[in-house]
This record gives structure tokens, C-alpha cells and sequence, in this order.
């Protein structure tokens, strides 16, 4: 007996696999609505109600919200000391920013190119490891560790180095009495947290790029610097700008590291939690929340003209 | 759409206009098995911090009211969360309570439900700071001086001044006060420069902290301004302060009873004072919301709250004062007389409470810098400007 | 003749691996060098000895005369036309072949002018403003010939150039390739797997087998006289006569080999076979016969009588195109 041409169906699996394959729009479908309504409902919805908020603004006594439309929220945030804030926190996040680059780059670059088997294994682990224990706990150790009295006030007096320690600290503007208490502190702590949201897209972007282009660099004629800002550099970008993307926007909203390691000078995120959770002022809120949105549309904006997506 | 927005303003319109009639509790019903509330930390024990300081597993036994405690850090953030809504009580201070008030977020007290009321002190009462035209809005809680806290090993007799934390000097051991001295994180320190001018600076005529004119101000936030180059970091959370008094080198800030007395029991060389100017103070009371899903339940907690023996401990607790005398001499709990001499209860008349700066004040119609300047022109002042 | 590229004794070892051992090799300036091999057979691994990627763990390699064992990639006159192309894909096709000239400071005016030359000499003018993702596989092909030239080096050395191409496309290239090295006179080293392709371009080829040359020769030499089993295995598609067999045939008892065109049917003769399998080329069939064990191929031009699978035939050749042959 031959075998027939159509073998019987086996059930469930069978009959809908039989479906979307005459349908398979009707999988994709499926697939994407529930992402698509978390999206479009949860949280386009409550951006635009945070804009639509923003658009209204407090009774200065009462502390209750005036539901009226008004511009006067957004006036507000130009007055001098919330100019201030945002300057501050923009100036933070690009200092963040470009450290967590300079500091990524080397280590997503040695796990592209060279680490194999069991050293990738060792890569991912020592990146990702700080990511698995608490936020807070992290940001607390590290209030210890900067601390006047602190682990590492003790290993510099202890090695003779406090002399560097004292002399970051007598930088105006950014020095302070103690590293827990300056800007230098905040500003290490956000590297320190943010690191590994730059390492993790810039290794990835760095390993697309294929080692045959680097040797035609060099066969070319091209040192390993010219070949490291016309070829890698470039190739890499997306990588970066989407590290860039994490670590900025992350220092931009974060409130928690200024309001521990600090000088109690307000950064966006701190102002909208201030706003929000202790002066119940929402509307002037969800004006500066609007803040890191606005700057990262133009940040984008120029990073496409810079051309930083052209080797997506 | 427009309409049923129209309709809907309409009626909160009509409720909230009768209010004031409906909302106040006539009789304690069946307890509904739980109240949620809003208190500073430290102020509502059940012995998770300290096993001997717990006033509520007894409260919760009786009363079959689960008692649901959310922290809060600053006035601003109580009338933010009473805002919100989802509590029953809140134990707001001078400067969060008539702005709850104002804002209808609270209701009135049938005092004739709280048994106890009459055994509150008589200073407190009918004060100012939750009793508007004859009507009670609340249930005093407790009260104490903001004091100054200070080491103990840099000084060897305690600061006489404020002036350590609002001027640069050289401290007794012979180091300067820049970096190692905080100030409070929250705008209503503000009245705390203002006082600290009143004694200074007479010529000023500063008759109240809360109460300041233009130029009163402007004189404030100058002195803030030197303050700033002095603090590394202002505290607003307790726990962080007392850390930053461990491991930061700080040695004098205006702070709570409740650091102080917790640093003291960790064995760290820490005291406080009420230095010669006096001090700011904070008067909290017991406020129910207008819109309190359990009304038996609070009012049972508000009942329980004057219990002179919950009292005496909480005013050894927080280092405070009871506002039930009784809670001093009646040895119901761990509080003596002696104690509540030490935590200022005589001084009631030098310590100026915190209230809410409102524009129309003694000074006159609109005379007065209004709270939502302060609030932002502290951020300015924090932020270095 | 001057020697463009002389290998010494060179080794590479990875590890326990030995990709090259070895090798001795002479390529003359102005040839056209094929290095061909089975995958795994060393041949890229001396290619890569040559433009530098790789360091020798033994050995001398001199380009031109002077020793280039310390010498980085970058610092040797030899440029690669890399099997992917390697084209940069953030750059446009102009920049790509200015590259070069680029990184050594040229001006762009002079630099594109010389890319615009390039273009046209490859046959893409026009395209210099295209990135090469807009390209098809032979156009990028042209394009990294194109960069790979605008050096001048005075090695060219091409990495399977034509494997991701089709037939023919490839055998247009092949022709292409050969009159622009004439042109130029520049050495050109390739590496290929494929004879057909090794055989018909290269003026001289070496064949790679386990690290080591099997044989080096003319492609005349290599088809007719391979040196070893092994030569004549991959090169030829002959026939490998085992040392019995080559007695039967009427010769000494050694390993030869008998290429299929010089091997006919016949009716009667020392060896007979069955045969297993017909397979039409066009110009002629080939059939394969099993002769107590060992594969034979004749090639039966087309027009004559063809024998059917199962039948029993016997072979016959001509004498002198037996090749003798070492074992190994």
C-alpha cells in the first residue's frame, strides 16, 4: 500500500498550524496586539496624560490642581532655579554619558574581538552581576565607600594617595567636603550603575562588525587610530548611541543616587519626585518630566544627522 | 462630553458645599477592620524598631482595626499623599494641617466622640493650627523643638547659638564648621533663619518666622545662601542623617528628638540643645480625610492616640511632648515629669510652631511671602543660587 | 626574473595545528599565481603570511627581497581583495576605493580622481556615489578590486575572489581578471579551491595539501604529471591506478594516473569493469566503471555508442598518457 498524499492531521497543534499557515497574517496578528495595546494604551496613554497635566497647574495654598489649560507651568520651568535643574541634570547626563562610553569602550571591545568560550561567559557574568543585586543597595554601598569616613578615604590615607582625593575635591564647583557629598560623587555613582548599559549594545554593535573590514583597513594602509575612527567608530555607532540613549535618559530620570550621594542640589528626576511626591505640584511635574523627552527627540535628531543610524 | 463634564463639576459643587454638615460623624458604628495612616516615622510603633515601644498590636486586639502605616518624610509630601486620597488620618504638622484644611481634604472632629479630648492639654486645645472658626479638625497628637543636635567630642559644652550652622566659624576643636554641619531639607527652614535673624537682627522687626515680608525675606534667603556654602548635603530623610553624623563627619545640624535619642542608644557621642534663639517646633494633629472609607475605625485610633500610657511612650520614643499632660506624672507609661522638662514642655510659649506662610498675615493684606515662594526659592537656595 | 614573494621553510602552527609547514615557495614578479588546495589546506593561512594578518612561527618570508617578518600589514605594499569583499558600508563606493589613498593623506580632490580611474578600470563608472549594500555580488566584486588596486601594490592578492559568484558571472570575471593583471603587470596571488578555475588563469600553480605543497608547476605540468596520488585526485578528476592495476595495463607495479579523455571503451583487454554510471556533459559522456574495487572514468566523445549501466566493458588507452607517480 502506498502512502497517501495527505497525511491525517493529529489534532490541535496540527489544525492551528494549518490555519496560520493559510492565514499568516492572522499569527502575526495575534503575536503583536497584546505588545501593541501594552504600547498604544498603557504607555502612550499615560505619557499623554502626563502631557495633558502638564497643562495645567496648582493653587499655590491649597495645593490642589486647577484643572484648567494654562501655560504658566511651563513658564515656571524657566525660572532661574529650575533653568538651573535642568541645565545641571543635562550637564550630568553628558558627562555620564561620555564617561560610560570612554570607559566601554575598550572593555565591549576586548569581548567582541577577543574573548572566546569561557572568558565570553566570564564578560557577560562580570557585566551583568552588579545588575542582579538591589539598586539601592548598590547606591547605599557606595554612600559608604565615598563617604569622609569611608573605605576609600581609608585606602587613599592609607597609600599615601589622599592627596588626589583632596585635590578633586578642591575643584569649584564640583569638589565638596567628602565624595558622598559633591558632584564628582554623584557623577561616579551614575557611571557606576549606568556602566553596563553602554558595554551591552556597544559589544553588540562591535561584533557585527566583521574582522575581515579591519584587516582591509590595514591592508589598505590605514594605523590601528585611523582604522579605530574610520572604520570601527563608525560602525559601532548605532551601538553607541543606543548605550548613549540608556545612560543618558537613565541619569536624566533617575532620583535616587542625587538624593543619597550628593549635594542635595536637585536634578530633573528629583524635581519631578519633589513635585509630585512632596509638593503634590503635578502639572509642574509632569513639565519637567516632559524635559528629558524633549532633549532626547533633539538628541536623536542630530545623532540621524550626524549619521550615526547609517550603518544600521 | 461638555455636558456631562459640566454636570459632574456641578455636582462636586453641590457636595462639597454641603460638606461640612454631612461629614461629621454623629456616632462610632461597627469597626471596619482597618485604618490607613499617614504619620512621620517613628510616630506609630509596633515593635518592629524597639520591641518595648509598640502601641498598636494591643490597639489592633481590642478594636479589631488593622492600623496601615505610610511614611512620610516631609509636610509637603502629607498633604501630597492626603491629596491623593486612600487614607483616613494623617498626623499633619502646623504647615501641612490648615493647608489640608484649605483644601477640604479634611473634616471636622466631633470631639464629643473622643472621650479623652479633655484631658488634652489646654494649650493646645483650641490651636490655631486645626481649629478654624470654633471648629476642630483634628485630634493633637504630640509636640516638640526642632533642636540643634551636635557631637559631643567637638563640643565639649553644648553650641549656646545657632550660629554654628548658619555662619562660618571655627569650632571648639579648632577646625571650621564648612562641610560638617546640614540644615533641614524641606522650605519651611526658612523659618529657621527667620528666627535666627529675629534674635540677631532686630532691626529687621521680624515678628513671627512664618510671617515675612519682602525684604524679611530676602534677609533670610541671604543668610540660607551662606548656610549653602557650609552644608555638603541637607537631610530630609532621618536615617540618612544619622548615617551622614556616622561616617561623614558631620557634627552639628538642626534635627528630631527621634535622631538624636536613636544615635545616643547606638552609642555615638551625640546630644542636642535648644540654643538661645530658640527654636521652631511642630505641633502635629491627628486629621481625619473628608473622604475616610473607615470613620469608626479612625475614630477609635483618635480615641486610643490621647491614651496617656501610649502617650508617655511615644513622647520617651520620639523625645517629644505628650498633649495629654497626664502622660508626664501619671507613670502609665515610661515618660516622668523630669523627661518632659528635658524635652521642652515648659517651653511651650518659646517655641514657634509650624505653620503654612500665607500672603494675608499680621503684616497685612498680601504683606507676606506666600509658602509656594518658599518652596521654590529653597530648591534655588539648595541648588546654589 | 625577480622574485616578487619567496617563502622559506615557512611554518604556522595554531596551537597543535600546523595550517602551514613548512613551505617553500618562489612566485616571479608579473605571474599570475594560483595557490590551490582543498578547504583547511594551508593555502589561505600563506596567503594571509603574505599580507601580514598572519605571523610565521618559523621561517623567512620576503616580498621583493627584503624580509617582511617584522613588518605590520599596513606597512607592506601588497594589498588584498578579501573574500567577502570586506567593503565598508557606511561609506559610499567612491570613498571606499579612495580609502587607500585616504589613510596616506592624499587630497580629496586628487584622491577621487584617482578612485573615478579605478572605477572606470573595472568597469564601474558612474557607481561612485552608490553605497555597496545598493550593489549587486559582482559590482562589489569589481569595487573591492577597484580599492584593492588603487594603492598600486605590487602584489595583488585575491582571497577566493570569484566563489560567491554564478558560473557565469564567474567565468566572465575569470577572463577579466586575467587581461587586467596582463595589463598592469602586477603579481597576482589567488587562492582558489576550485582546479578548473586554478588551472585556467594561473601561469603557475602550487597545490596545498596538509599544510605542506604537493606539488608547484606550470598548469600543464600539474594536469599531466601530478606529482602525487593526491595531485592527481584533486586536480584532474583522473583516473588513480593502484600499483597491481598499473601492471595489468602493462606498466611497473606503481601508483600512476590516467586521465579519463586518453582512456577509451574497447571490446577485449587486461582490465574490465562494470558500469555504474553515466553522466552527459555535453561535448561527451562520462562513464564510470568498477574494476575489482577501483573507480575508473572514460570519456566517451559524444556520437559513439554508449555502453548501459550493469554492462561489463573492458578499457583501453593510450600508452603515453600513463603517468607514474609517487604514493603519497
Amino acid at each position: 500500500m502506498t502512502a497517501p498524499a495527505i497525511l491525517p492531521g493529529r489534532g490541535l497543534p496540527d489544525r492551528l498550524t494549518g490555519l496560520f499557515w493559510r492565514r499568516p497574517n492572522l499569527l502575526l496578528v495575534l503575536l503583536i496586539t497584546p505588545p501593541l495595546l501594552w504600547l498604544g494604551v498603557i504607555y502612550l496613554g499615560s505619557l499623554a496624560a502626563l502631557l495633558l497635566q502638564s497643562f495645567y497647574a496648582i493653587d499655590e495654598f491649597s495645593g490642589v490642581v486647577k484643572e484648567e489649560f494654562t501655560l504658566k507651568t511651563y513658564a515656571e520651568l524657566f525660572r532661574a532655579q529650575n533653568l538651573d535643574i535642568i541645565l545641571r541634570t543635562i550637564l550630568m547626563a553628558a558627562a555620564v554619558t561620555i564617561a560610560c562610553a570612554v570607559l566601554a569602550f575598550p572593555i565591549a571591545y576586548y569581548a567582541a574581538r577577543y574573548a572566546k568560550g569561557r572568558w565570553k561567559a566570564a564578560f557577560y557574568l562580570g557585566v551583568m552581576l552588579p545588575l542582579w543585586s538591589s539598586y539601592l543597595v548598590k547606591v547605599y554601598a557606595w554612600k559608604l565607600i565615598l563617604a569622609k569616613e569611608g573605605i576609600l578615604t581609608w585606602a587613599t590615607d592609607a597609600t599615601g594617595t589622599g592627596f588626589l582625593i583632596s585635590g578633586l575635591l578642591s575643584i569649584p564647583g564640583l569638589g565638596g567636603s567628602s565624595l558622598s557629598t559633591s558632584y564628582i560623587g554623584t557623577f561616579l555613582v551614575f557611571v557606576y550603575v549606568w556602566l553596563p548599559y553602554m558595554i551591552l549594545p556597544m559589544q553588540a554593535s562591535l561584533e557585527r562588525v566583521p574582522t575581515s573590514m579591519l584587516e582591509a583597513s590595514a591592508d589598505l594602509g590605514a594605523t590601528r587610530r585611523q582604522t579605530l575612527r574610520t572604520v570601527i567608530l563608525p560602525l559601532a555607532l548605532p551601538g553607541v548611541i543606543a548605550g548613549s540613549i540608556f545612560t543618558f535618559s537613565l541619569t536624566m530620570g533617575d532620583y535616587i543616587i542625587p538624593q543619597i550621594v550628593g549635594t542635595s542640589a536637585r536634578f530633573i528626576g528629583l524635581a519631578v519626585y519633589q513635585q509630585q511626591g512632596t509638593a503634590g505640584n503635578i502639572p509642574l511635574a509632569a513639565a519637567f518630566a516632559v524635559v528629558p523627552i524633549v532633549i532626547m527627540v533633539i538628541y536623536l535628531m542630530l545623532a540621524k544627522r550626524a549619521g550615526a543610524f547609517d550603518a544600521l | 462630553m461638555q455636558r456631562l463634564k459640566l454636570l459632574g463639576t456641578t455636582t462636586l459643587a453641590l457636595l462639597t458645599a454641603v460638606t461640612p454638615v454631612l461629614a461629621q460623624v454623629t456616632e462610632i458604628g461597627a469597626p471596619e477592620g482597618q485604618v490607613n495612616i499617614v504619620a512621620w516615622a517613628g510616630y506609630i510603633e509596633r515593635g518592629e524598631t524597639d520591641k518595648a515601644f509598640d502601641w498598636v498590636t494591643k490597639f489592633e486586639a481590642a478594636s479589631g482595626c488593622k492600623v496601615n502605616v505610610k511614611t512620610a518624610n516631609t509636610s509637603d509630601e502629607m498633604v501630597a499623599l492626603m491629596n491623593e486620597g486612600g487614607f483616613d488620618l494623617v498626623t499633619a504638622s502646623g504647615d501641612a494641617s490648615l493647608r489640608l484644611i484649605a483644601g477640604d481634604r479634611v473634616q471636622p472632629i466631633n470631639i464629643d466622640l473622643v472621650p479623652s479630648w479633655k484631658t488634652v492639654d489646654e494649650r493646645l486645645q483650641n490651636a490655631p493650627w486645626h481649629t478654624v472658626d470654633g471648629v476642630h479638625y483634628g485630634v493633637p497628637y504630640m509636640w516638640g523643638p526642632n533642636v540643634l543636635m551636635y557631637n559631643t567630642e567637638v563640643f565639649k559644652e553644648p553650641p549656646t547659638s545657632w550660629n554654628v550652622v548658619f555662619e562660618e566659624m571655627t569650632l571648639p576643636d579648632g577646625k571650621s564648621n564648612k562641610g560638617r554641619v546640614q540644615a533641614y531639607d524641606g522650605p519651611i527652614h526658612v523659618a529657621d533663619a527667620a528666627q535666627y535673624l529675629m534674635f540677631h537682627k532686630p532691626e529687621l522687626g521680624i515678628t513671627s518666622p512664618y510671617e515675612l515680608n519682602e525684604d524679611q525675606y530676602k534677609a533670610a534667603l541671604d543668610l540660607l545662601r551662606v548656610q549653602r556654602e557650609l552644608t555638603s548635603r541637607y537631610w530630609h530623610d532621618a536615617f540618612i542623617q544619622m548615617d551622614d553624623f556616622k561616617n561623614e563627619g558631620v557634627v552639628a545640624s538642626g534635627s528630631w528628638p527621634f535622631q538624636v535619642n536613636l544615635l545616643k542608644a547606638d552609642g555615638q557621642p551625640i546630644a542636642s540643645t535648644i540654643p538661645q534663639e530658640g527654636a521652631t517646633g511642630w505641633a502635629d494633629t491627628t486629621m481625619m480625610h473628608v473622604d475616610s472609607a473607615n470613620p469608626n475605625c479612625s475614630y477609635l485610633w483618635m480615641e486610643h492616640s490621647l491614651a496617656s500610657n501610649l502617650q508617655s511612650d511615644l513622647s520617651v520614643w520620639f523625645g517629644a511632648n505628650p498633649a495629654v499632660p497626664a502622660a508626664c506624672t501619671d507613670g502609665r507609661g515610661m515618660q516622668t515629669a523630669e523627661g518632659c522638662t528635658t524635652n521642652g514642655m515648659d517651653d511651650f510659649e518659646k517655641i514657634r510652631f509650624w505653620t503654612t506662610p500665607v500672603s494675608n498675615c499680621s503684616q497685612g493684606e498680601g504683606a507676606c511671602v506666600p509658602y509656594y515662594r518658599w518652596v521654590s526659592d529653597y530648591i534655588g537656595v539648595i541648588g546654589g543660587r | 626574473m625577480t622574485v616578487a614573494v619567496e617563502f622559506q621553510n615557512v611554518s604556522r602552527h595554531f596551537g597543535q595545528v600546523r595550517a602551514v609547514d613548512g613551505v617553500d615557495l618562489t612566485i616571479a614578479e608579473g605571474s599570475f599565481f594560483a595557490m590551490l588546495g582543498p578547504s583547511g589546506s594551508g593555502k589561505t593561512t600563506c596567503l594571509r603570511l603574505i599580507s601580514g594578518f598572519e605571523k610565521p612561527t618559523g621561517g623567512a618570508i620576503r616580498i621583493f627581497g627584503e624580509d617582511v617578518s617584522n613588518t605590520p600589514p599596513h606597512l607592506r605594499n601588497v594589498n588584498t581583495v578579501f573574500q567577502d569583499y570586506a567593503l565598508f558600508p557606511h561609506m559610499n563606493v567612491r570613498d571606499n576605493v579612495a580609502y587607500g589613498l585616504m589613510v596616506k593623506g592624499a587630497a580629496r580632490a586628487a584622491r577621487y580622481a584617482k578612485a573615478d580611474e579605478m572605477l572606470a578600470l573595472v568597469k564601474l563608472d558612474g557607481y561612485g556615489d552608490r553605497k555597496p549594500g545598493q550593489l549587486s555580488g559582482g559590482q562589489r566584486q569589481r569595487v573591492a578590486l577597484a580599492r584593492a588596486l588603487v594603492n598600486e601594490p605590487r602584489v595583488l592578492l585575491l582571497d577566493e575572489p570569484l566563489g560567491a559568484l554564478d558560473l557565469k558571472l564567474r567565468e566572465a570575471m575569470q577572463d577579466e581578471l586575467k587581461s587586467l593583471q596582463q595589463r598592469l603587470g602586477i603579481t597576482f596571488v589567488f587562492v582558489t579551491h576550485d582546479q578548473n578555475e586554478a588551472l585556467s588563469m594561473a601561469d603557475s600553480l602550487a597545490v596545498f595539501n596538509e599544510g605542506r605543497i604537493a606539488q608547484i608547476g606550470t598548469p600543464q605540468d600539474i594536469y599531466d604529471r601530478p606529482a602525487t596520488r593526491f595531485v592527481a585526485d584533486f586536480v584532474g578528476s583522473s583516473n588513480v591506478l593502484p600499483p597491481e592495476m598499473t601492471r595489468a595495463l602493462g606498466g611497473p607495479a606503481e601508483w600512476a594516473s590516467l586521465r579519463p579523455e586518453a582512456t577509451r571503451l574497447a571490446a577485449t583487454g587486461p582490465v574490465t569493469g562494470t558500469v555504474t554510471a553515466l553522466r552527459y556533459l555535453g561535448s561527451a559522456t562520462r562513464v564510470v566503471l568498477d574494476a575489482n574495487g577501483t573507480e575508473l572514468a572514460a570519456l566517451v566523445p559524444a556520437g559513439q555508442p554508449l555502453p548501459s549501466e550493469g554492462q561489463t566493458t573492458a578499457i583501453a588507452f593510450d600508452p603515453s598518457a600513463l603517468h607514474l607517480m609517487a604514493a603519497s
